[in-house]
Formats: C-alpha cells, sequence, structure tokens
C-alpha cells in the first residue's frame, strides 16, 4: 500500500519535473560546463580549466563591458526606485484623473523591451525629425540636434533614461501596493505629535515601505544587469563599445565571433557576481533589521 | 482495456506518419533561399527570378525568405549550429570565410562549369576561394569605391578633370580640394569645403583603400596571421587626417556621417568632391537630387596603384543542405546573365559575370555608369579575407580605434599602435 502511494506521487511529480530537468536543469548544468571548455562553433569542446577566466582577467573588452554594466544597473535600478517611489504617492495621493493616471502609467509594461526599443530609436532619431531633438531645438534647449544613440558621451545616459522608462510601471505599483498597506493611524497620530509632511514621509512612509523596497530593489537589480533587448534594439552596444552591456558582450562573443566556451564563462561570472552583490545586499538589510 | 486503446492510437499515429512521409517524397524538392535584397528595385529583381524558376521548375521549388543584413550573421550561426539550415544564403565575401573555416559550409567548385568559371571575374572568385581552391560562395555583384564631384563647382574653377588613363593621385586630391574651399562672404566660416569624407563606419572604406597604398593591415607567416599597422597603412590615414585638420579643406562633420547622410548637403553644393564614395550612392543621386544639380564620376584615386579590396555579395550553400545539387542548379539560374544584369542595376552595383558587364546598360555615359564599371579591373581580394578573428577586430578594435582617430582624439601612432597590440590578442585566440 505505501508503495504504491510513493509511486502514485512520482506520477503527479514527474510531469512536471521531466520539462524542468529537460529545459532548465540539463542547460543549466552543461552551460556552466562548456565555460570551462574551449567551445568554438565548428569545433568539439575540450576541457580548458580556468584558461577563459585567465584570458578574462586581462580582457579589457570585459572589465569595460563590466564597468558600463554596473553604470547601467546602479543608475537604472536607483532611476526606477526613486521615479517610481514620486509616482508611487502621486497616485496614492487624491488627485482627479486617478484611474486615468494609473492606467497610463502600465503602458510601457505591456510593450516587450524590443518594442520599445523601436519606439525610443524613433523618438531619438539624430537629426529634428525625431521628436525629442525637435522639441528641444524648438524650445532653444539645444541649437543643433544631437544624435543620442551614436553619440559617445550621450548613448550610455540616453539608454540609461529609457530602461528608466521601461521599468518605471513595476516598481511604481509594487510600491503604490506598498503606500497602501501602511495604516492609515499611524499618519494620524504622527500628525498629532506634530510631525509635518516630509517628517511623516520619513518616519512613517519609508520603514512603512522598507521590505517593499528591499525587494524590488533585488529584483530590479537583477533584471537590469542582465538586461539585453532594449539595448539590443537602441543601439546593439555601440558606438564603439560605449553601451556593451556584460550581456550584449558575451551574446556577441557567442553567436557573432562564435566563442561559445568564452560566452559561457562570460555567463558564469555574470551569475556569480549578481549573486554576491546580492547576498551582501541582503544580509546587510535584514542584519539592520534585527538590530531594530 | 487501456492496453487495446494505446496500442490502437499508436497505430493510428504510425499510419499518419508514414502517410506524410509518402506524400512528402511525391512532393517537388524545397530549396528555401534566404535573400538580403532591400533596395526596392532589387527586391523586385529577386522575386521575378524566384517566380520564373519556379515556374520553370515544377520538380524544385524555391521559396524566398527575406532576411536582413543586421541579424544575418547571428541567424545563420544558430543556423548552422541547429542543422535547421536554408539551403542558399546571400552574404557577402568577407564573413563566409568565417563560416568556411568552421566547417559550414559546402564547396560549390565541383559544380560550376567552365562557361560560369570563364566569366566571372577572376578578383571577384579570389575573394571567395578557400586554400584548397574550394570555393566557398558564388559571388554575383559587387562594387567599388569613386569619386562623386560637383560639376558646377569644378567647371567654374576651371579644373582639368582626371580620365581612367591619367587618374588623380591623392597628392591631387588634396591640392584640389584646397583650392575648391572656399569662404565666401569672409566671416572666417567655410561656406563651400573640398571634400567630404564619410567616415561614421570607416573601417572598410579605410581597408578597401589601402590596398592602393600597398597596404593590407594583415599578414600571414607560417598559416598564422598579424595585424601589421606600417607605413602604408598610415599613408592613407595621414593622407585624411591632413586633408580634415590641417589643410582644413574636407568637412570635419562628415567624420559622423555615413555615405547617405553626405548626400543632402551634397545637392547643395556644400562639398566639391565626394572622394571614396560606393557606386551605390549614384541610386540616392537619381532618386533625391534636385533636377537641376550636375554631377559627375571621376576614376578612383591612385595612390601607388589604384587597386582596391572588393567585397562581393555572394550565395552559399550550408553543408547541412540536404538538398546541394538542386540548390545549385538555382544558383545557376541565379547568376544567369540576364538575371545577374536585373539584381546589379537594381542594387546599382556591378555583376560579377564578364558577359553581363559588357551589357550596354553597364557601358552607358548616363549616371556615370562607364566611368565606374571601368573601376572593376581594380578591384581584388584583400590579405583580411578569411583571417580567423577578423570580424571580432574589426568591430571590437578597428571601428572605435578608427572613429577615434578620425575625430582627432588619438593620434595616428597610436592607433596603429592599439589596432596592433589589441589586435593580435584578439587573433591569438583563433586557430
Amino acid at each position: 500500500m505505501k508503495q504504491r502511494s510513493v509511486l502514485g506521487q512520482l506520477g503527479l511529480v514527474l510531469p512536471f519535473l521531466v520539462p524542468v530537468f529537460l529545459l532548465s536543469v540539463i542547460p543549466l548544468v552543461s552551460g556552466i560546463y562548456l565555460g570551462f571548455t574551449d567551445y568554438q562553433f565548428g569545433w568539439d569542446p575540450k576541457f580548458n580549466g580556468l584558461d577563459n577566466y585567465i584570458y578574462m582577467l586581462g580582457d579589457s573588452y570585459f572589465w569595460s563591458s563590466f564597468r558600463i554594466g554596473f553604470i547601467w544597473t546602479f543608475g537604472v535600478t536607483a532611476g526606477q526606485i526613486l521615479f517610481g517611489l514620486g509616482l508611487a504617492l502621486l497616485l496614492n495621493a487624491k488627485l482627479r484623473f486617478q484611474w486615468l493616471a494609473r492606467v497610463l502609467i502600465l503602458v510601457p509594461w505591456a510593450m516587450p523591451p524590443i518594442i520599445r526599443g523601436l519606439m525610443w530609436n524613433m523618438v531619438l532619431l539624430p537629426d529634428t525629425s525625431g521628436p525629442l531633438n525637435y522639441l528641444l531645438t524648438q524650445l532653444g534647449i539645444i541649437s543643433q540636434p544631437i544624435n543620442w544613440l551614436n553619440n559617445f558621451s550621450w548613448a550610455l545616459p540616453t539608454i540609461i533614461l529609457v530602461g528608466i522608462w521601461g521599468g518605471l510601471p513595476q516598481s511604481s505599483v509594487v510600491l503604490l501596493a506598498g503606500l497602501q498597506s501602511i495604516p492609515k493611524e499611524l499618519y494620524e497620530a504622527a500628525g498629532l505629535d506634530g510631525a509635518g509632511v516630509w517628517a511623516q514621509f520619513r518616519h512613517v512612509t519609508l520603514p512603512g515601505l522598507r521590505q517593499v523596497i528591499v525587494a524590488i530593489v533585488s529584483l530590479r537589480f537583477m533584471w537590469n544587469f542582465n538586461a539585453f533587448g532594449l539595448v539590443y534594439a537602441l543601439t546593439q552596444g555601440g558606438p564603439g563599445g560605449r553601451t556593451r552591456l556584460p550581456m550584449l558582450f558575451a551574446y556577441e562573443e557567442g553567436f557573432r565571433y562564435g566563442n561559445a566556451g568564452y560566452a559561457a564563462a562570460l555567463g558564469n561570472v555574470m551569475v556569480l557576481v549578481v549573486s554576491a552583490l546580492l547576498i551582501i545586499y541582503l544580509r546587510r538589510q535584514f542584519a539592520e533589521e534585527g538590530g531594530m | 482495456m487501456s492496453g487495446k486503446k494505446a496500442l490502437l492510437s499508436s497505430v493510428l499515429v504510425l499510419l499518419v506518419v508514414l502517410s506524410f512521409g509518402a506524400l512528402a517524397s511525391a512532393e517537388p524538392v524545397k530549396i528555401r533561399f534566404v535573400s538580403l535584397a532591400w533596395q526596392e528595385q532589387s527586391i523586385a529583381a529577386n522575386y521575378e527570378i524566384v517566380d520564373e524558376w519556379n515556374r520553370l521548375n515544377p520538380d524544385i521549388q524555391v521559396e524566398y525568405i527575406p532576411g536582413s543584413w543586421d541579424s544575418i550573421h547571428d541567424y545563420m550561426v544558430t543556423s548552422f549550429e541547429t542543422g535547421d539550415v536554408p539551403d542558399i544564403f546571400h552574404y557577402e565575401a568577407a564573413l563566409i570565410g568565417d563560416f568556411a573555416r568552421r566547417g559550414y559550409l559546402a564547396d560549390l567548385r565541383p559544380y560550376i562549369d567552365d562557361e560560369l568559371w570563364e566569366d566571372t571575374f577572376e578578383g571577384a572568385w579570389a575573394t571567395v576561394a578557400g586554400d584548397n581552391g574550394e570555393i566557398w560562395g558564388m559571388p554575383f555583384i559587387w562594387e567599388s569605391l569613386i569619386i562623386l564631384y560637383n560639376k558646377d563647382i569644378l567647371e567654374e574653377a576651371g579644373i582639368e578633370l582626371p580620365t581612367t588613363e591619367n587618374p588623380w593621385t591623392w597628392d591631387d586630391i588634396r591640392s584640389v580640394a584646397k583650392e575648391l574651399t572656399v569662404d565666401f562672404d569672409g566671416d572666417g566660416e567655410i561656406d563651400q569645403w573640398g571634400a567630404a569624407i564619410p567616415l561614421r563606419a570607416p573601417v572598410n572604406r579605410i581597408l578597401n583603400l589601402t590596398l592602393g597604398f600597398g597596404g593590407g593591415y594583415f599578414v600571414e607567416e607560417d598559416g598564422r596571421y598579424t595585424v601589421r599597422v606600417g607605413e602604408a597603412e598610415k599613408g592613407l590615414l595621414s593622407v585624411i587626417m591632413d586633408m580634415i585638420y590641417e589643410d582644413k579643406s574636407a568637412y570635419p562633420g562628415a567624420v559622423g556621417l555615413s555615405g547617405t547622410a553626405v548626400l543632402p548637403a551634397f545637392y547643395e553644393g556644400d562639398y566639391a568632391l565626394l572622394p571614396g564614395i560606393g557606386v551605390w550612392a549614384r541610386q540616392q543621386i537619381m532618386q533625391n537630387a534636385p533636377e537641376d544639380f550636375r554631377w559627375g564620376v571621376l576614376p578612383p584615386v591612385k595612390g601607388q596603384t589604384q587597386l582596391q579590396g572588393a567585397n562581393p555579395q555572394t550565395l552559399s550553400i550550408p553543408k547541412a543542405s540536404k538538398h546541394q545539387a538542386e540548390a545549385m542548379e538555382f544558383i545557376k539560374f541565379f547568376v544567369a546573365k540576364e538575371n545577374v544584369t536585373k539584381l546589379a542595376l537594381g542594387d546599382w552595383m556591378y555583376p560579377t559575370r564578364k558577359s553581363a558587364l559588357a551589357m550596354p546598360e553597364f557601358q552607358t555615359e548616363e549616371a556615370g555608369w562607364k566611368v565606374s564599371s571601368e573601376t572593376v579591373q581594380f578591384l581584388t581580394v584583400g590579405p583580411w579575407h578569411g583571417v580567423p578573428g577578423f570580424p571580432e577586430w574589426k568591430d571590437r578594435v578597428a571601428t572605435p580605434v578608427m572613429q577615434e582617430l578620425f575625430a582627432n582624439q588619438i593620434t595616428i601612432e597610436e592607433a596603429a599602435q592599439r589596432m596592433e597590440s589589441e589586435g593580435n590578442r584578439i587573433l591569438q585566440r583563433y586557430r
């Protein structure tokens, strides 16, 4: 009897385990393994130990792509949280047309990254046929149209702004939910104690949102570090590699130059770096919480 | 009960599969053809050719699949690795060498008859040839870099024009450009530039022109390649730098512009010469320039020679294709004289077939065809063809370094040094 029920349970779990194993575990493990081989497309992979990682240490393109990756990740994540919080506060205030604003704010979320990229490509067209350049020249803010996506110094800030825009809905919706879960009584009590708007925000709203913020920062950090579609559609990593995020770098190595082993090694390093940073961040957050 | 049912259903499934198999073998051979044609005329020409083939060959049906230059490389790499390949794909000579090296491509040489072999320019075959005489793709159209000039400006200044027999050297270009750079109203700002050299994506243009200086950026020793930026390579770089920053006779803004983007101001009379621009640009002029704009084509500039690197567009067949012979039949039809003429005219480039280039369409004085077509004799293969790691060197090293050089942020010496040291580090990884 007992044996039968174990079998029966297995029978229930198996249909889920098989696809997980086939589609997640095998690719993951073989990806990790390939990171320790000299695999180039067209030849068989041969185990080469740490060679890929040693090459990486001296690879200036690797370092510059990680540097760009961090600027991008910190910039975009910070922007998404700050602007997201601002929007959430606005949406939480009792304003007119709130329902409309709440719908509009979701629009970028409904678009796949590639579509966002194509749309912004048009907004950012280099001459005055691009709406942004047209607007800014008409307003007299700039005298010459700027080639936003191809200018060595403008490209990275530009894609960071677009990146922030794309992730705003999610952070603001989550933060809004957090805001609404803070009991009104706390604000009343704080008000009675003489706390102004700013003091209420600092001592009631922020602590109340703390866990939500920690969660959304961690998630957005991971997603932003691994961003691909948006930047691929906007700049393909150009000009001259100024927007070549780690993910794009690995993609180029693999699909453009056929260095699959090295690309897999880059993937391994990316997973390690993101996990390490997240562990440090979450640990600190939880430690502080425990101390409170 | 349930066992019987299962048996029955599996027999049924088997029957269905088998009958599909039988149907498939009775069906005509299907050839999938990925084309990169993007100009309207050229897409029309492609469709016309495919339709006619399908009408004439009911047993071999070609499916036309539009692809894009931006994604073809990634698309083909994925196809090769999964084995789900198109039977024919359109690409360029400089980059199919990398596929061939990895063993992805079928050798077309056995399928090529004497007539086709003799009738195709040797320079074109050289760009697709492997080490042991393999042919990795059928070159079908190609282009050269020419000089476009504004007739009104040059006639007014009384400049004597070069001819195919007596072309300009780079020194001639420099002095003419200097003479034609004018500040009409004396406000300290130049109103008419002697030249504009678009350098936004500079590598192909620079490499192709460097051959005329006797350079080639890559040298082979004992089967290993190294990057070398010597006097010949620096020669061309310094002429261009001098024109932009020393003589101030070439419009500095063109450094950030593509070949298409310099054209509107050329129609306006802002530039007298466009040296080293692709022949395809004539199509844009015919389509977009004002009616009264007078322009012409001059023969290519002479360094030591007028040689230029060529990079024909090609059709290749993956080794994994199950219908190589049939695919090659279609390719032969595709490059037949009348068809390749249509294709070349559609893209405003030259056919690689001698008999087609001799057609009156390519020999007329109109739109500068005759002078342009005469440049085909100078087209040859650059030493970078087939260098393992060349694509990575081009994107990662040469493009940003040349962009920084032409923006005057680094010196020629620094540029040369970086292209060599960073390049050779990359080349070492490839076997």
